[in-house]
């Protein structure tokens, strides 16, 4: 694990102090530094393993469909763009459910929770999806695109997505390149 | 202190629980990136009934809650948020244009309902009501429903008052946001709602609750239903 390039004696001190003081953080998908740096200056070759991809069936008289799997890589990397061929969807975006809003005034008794360990949000708090523009892929960490978290989303299905079908997903990744994906359509 | 009703007991902690449930997660996943934290995973579930969703020392009271029922075939009155006899209602607010939460919930639920079995699962009554009612018309949301489970009720109202008091009885909310690219932004509590047939909300499931856990809470409303009430009013 190294910090890239501290410019200064101080930026020095405070990455030491960070690495003494534990690595997990600043392994962290959230940690600003190190999830931005482009895998090319990197002395690892930038590969991304992907697993778990699944598509969710469509349901009836709906003309979206979502794609989830899992992804590790290599190096510190980001996920840029995901596509389809025309004949699945018009567009394929990248997108992540997100708590919209917290109305502590609904909060009421006993109404927000979080469980560890899968994604799980209670009470009245509103949810919603955004696009985004890059997902990041920390080194050696896996990042699962899941129900309730980051999906790609497939936007005006050209045809239902039907239980049994395989759908190709094109990967565009900023450091590794593209990587195409099979992924089968499944239930849930 | 030795009179203390054990399941009131259960209660009261809840709110305490899931504040520190919530803040160890919060820890959790600053210092591990929110890996497998399993071991405090049930601090703040499974209350002495074997409930696992979250349960209101008041439960919400939703039985004057009306919205109209454009489910094919459904008599032309409006619907009430109570279960029938014997039953439970299962209650979500979405909308179809929603290719990730929506479609998650209602999967969950339908391999909670193939775990019940036939017989419970025919007890299970269900309800969406669209927060999104401009887009999502009967035509839409009646073969959308079917898609997932069986004689679901499609729930819809063009009157924002009342999709607005609606939600208000169940504290949910939504917003539905046209943006300038004229793309429509929904946003929505994604709670699921277990009603009983006084009309009062007697479990509340959060988001990303497992068929397991849901077939679970099912299955025990149900038994109260059948036998004697899961909850009894404070006020008769």
């Amino acid at each position: 694990m190294t910090i890239s390039r501290p410019t200064t004696r101080n930026a020095r001190f405070v990455a030491a102090v960070i690495v003494a003081a534990g690595l997990a953080l600043s392994a962290c998908g959230s940690s600003k530094n190190t999830a931005t740096t482009t895998a090319t200056t990197a002395p690892v070759k930038a590969e991304v393993a992907v697993t778990d991809a699944w598509v969710r069936q469509s349901p009836a008289a709906t003309t979206l469909g979502a794609a989830y799997l899992t992804l590790t890589s290599s190096v510190d990397d980001q996920l840029v763009a995901a596509s389809v061929p025309t004949t699945v969807a018009a567009k394929t975006e990248l997108h992540e459910t997100v708590v919209a809003t917290t109305d502590t005034t609904k909060m009421g008794s006993s109404t927000t929770m979080m469980r560890s360990g899968s994604t799980m949000m209670g009470g009245s708090g509103e949810m919603k999806m955004q696009p985004v523009s890059s997902i990041d892929l920390p080194a050696g960490q896996a990042v699962a695109l899941k129900p309730g978290g980051y999906h790609i989303m497939m936007i005006d299905l050209v045809k239902p997505l039907t239980v049994g079908e395989e759908i190709t997903i094109t990967l565009t990744f900023a450091g590794a390149g593209t990587q195409e994906v099979t992924a089968a359509v499944r239930e849930s | 202190m030795a009179n203390r009703e054990p399941r009131a007991r259960a209660h009261h902690t809840i709110p305490a629980l899931a504040a520190i449930a919530l803040l160890v997660a919060m820890l959790a996943g600053a210092t591990a990136c929110g890996s497998s934290t399993s071991s405090q995973s049930t601090s703040s579930s499974a209350s002495e009934n074997g409930i696992l969703g979250i349960q209101r020392d008041n439960p919400l009271d939703v039985s004057a809650v009306t919205l109209p029922d454009v489910t094919v075939g459904a008599p032309d009155k409006p619907f009430t948020m109570k279960a029938d006899p014997g039953k439970v209602l299962f209650v979500y607010f979405g909308y179809t244009h929603c290719p990730d939460l929506c479609p998650t919930t209602l999967a969950d639920l339908r391999k909670a309902m193939a775990q019940l079995g036939p017989t419970a699962a025919a007890q299970v009554q269900v309800a969406f009501v669209t927060v999104d009612p401009q887009r999502d018309t009967a035509e839409i949301l009646n073969p959308y429903l079917a898609s997932f489970v069986t004689g679901a009720h499609a729930l819809r109202t063009v009157d924002p008052a009342q999709l607005r008091a609606a939600e208000d009885a169940f504290l949910a909310s939504s917003t539905v946001t046209t943006k300038s690219d004229g793309t429509v932004e929904v946003s929505h509590t994604a709670t699921s709602y277990l009603v009983d047939n006084n009309g009062r909300v007697v479990v509340e499931i959060p988001f990303g609750t497992t068929p397991d856990a849901m077939a679970n809470d099912l299955a025990h409303v149900l038994a109260g239903q059948t036998t004697s009430s899961l909850y009894t009013p404070t006020n008769p």
